[in-house]
């Protein structure tokens, strides 16, 4: 069997890495390793952890270096919905140079553009739903669909501003019981599957980060 | 994403309620889509809209979709889940147990 260098060293990195950060965050005051060997794991974690973070920050930056660039190279080459990209350049360069120059023209730029359209794009999300509902019904009749468009549509008359305790009361009992306990499933599961993507990665099986 | 014509959009990260505008776009243009989010508004309005919803943890085997190879993944997922279940039932059971005493 041919074992490439690059995949072995990449996989002993990882399982090394990602052992020391596990037993650096999950050591305990009290060990039976000596505390000098304690305070050096640590303190490994966290220059990793530091690092991680830079990285994060750093590929942000790319991000917006990209941004940039695709866009830029839109306007100049005059292709289809250029004008969108002139505003988001145009856009960018206002809100970074008043952010160092003019705060207070800055702020005002958040409050009264930024906010506003924000609340309009919320006030189409009912639009777009409403919408979505309609197309659900159409492609896919399944009964859970069906409990799905019941449950919104009875929990959105209930929350209307009419006095009927029954309707309030059911509506409480379905947000705090049944909702309630699917969202903690939900998250349950995706907790779950986080560990288990974890130590597939330090276990060596995932080979996402080094093909 | 309006200007470009993809023929298919997969969304997948933290998308809240707004993830709704961007599925919208894409059903009426009739482009194919598969969306997951990690919030659980992101996930009803996914559920609801896109043509393939992965939900909760679906998006972390969605290896296992495409082929034989993340089968160990989905077992140990399901083993896990299992565990909890029986964990929250015996902690319930302790509990009750505990209150007739």
């Amino acid at each position: 069997m041919r074992i490439r260098l690059g995949a072995a060293l990449a996989s002993a990195l990882t399982f090394a890495i990602g052992l020391v950060v596990i037993l650096g965050l999950l050591l305990p005051d009290e060990t039976l390793l000596p505390q000098t060997w304690v305070n050096l794991i640590r303190s490994v974690t966290s220059v990793l952890l530091q690092l991680t973070t830079i990285t994060a920050a750093l590929a942000i930056l790319v991000g917006i270096f990209n941004l940039l660039l695709v866009h830029l190279s839109r306007l100049f080459k005059r292709e289809r919905g250029f004008l969108y990209s002139l505003v988001l350049i145009i856009s960018f360069f206002v809100v970074i140079i008043t952010y160092f120059f003019a705060r207070e023209v800055n702020t005002l730029l958040l409050e009264n553009i930024q906010r506003t359209v924000e609340s309009a794009l919320a006030g189409l999300l009912f639009f777009a739903l409403v919408y979505g509902a309609y197309r659900m019904m159409h492609q896919r009749v399944t009964w859970a669909s069906v409990v799905f468009i019941l449950v919104v549509l009875f929990v959105l008359v209930a929350a209307l501003p009419f006095d009927i305790p029954a309707l309030q009361e059911i509506r409480a009992w379905l947000m705090s019981i049944p909702v309630n306990a699917g969202a903690r499933g939900l998250l349950l599961g995706i907790a779950l599957a986080t560990v288990v993507t974890g130590v597939r990665v330090l276990i060596g099986v995932d080979r996402s980060y080094r093909d | 994403m309006g200007v470009e014509r993809p023929s298919g959009h997969v969304l997948v990260g933290s998308y809240g309620a707004e993830l709704a505008l961007i599925l919208m776009g894409t059903s009426r243009r009739r482009v194919p889509t598969i969306a997951a989010s990690d919030q659980l508004d992101g996930q009803a309005i996914a559920y609801v809209m896109s043509d393939a919803p992965l939900i909760g943890e679906e998006v972390f085997v969605s290896n296992a979709y495409l082929g034989e190879s993340a089968r160990t993944e989905t077992t140990a997922l399901d083993l896990l889940r299992w565990l909890v279940i029986l964990t929250m039932l015996g902690g319930a059971v302790v509990s009750i147990i505990n209150r007739g005493v």
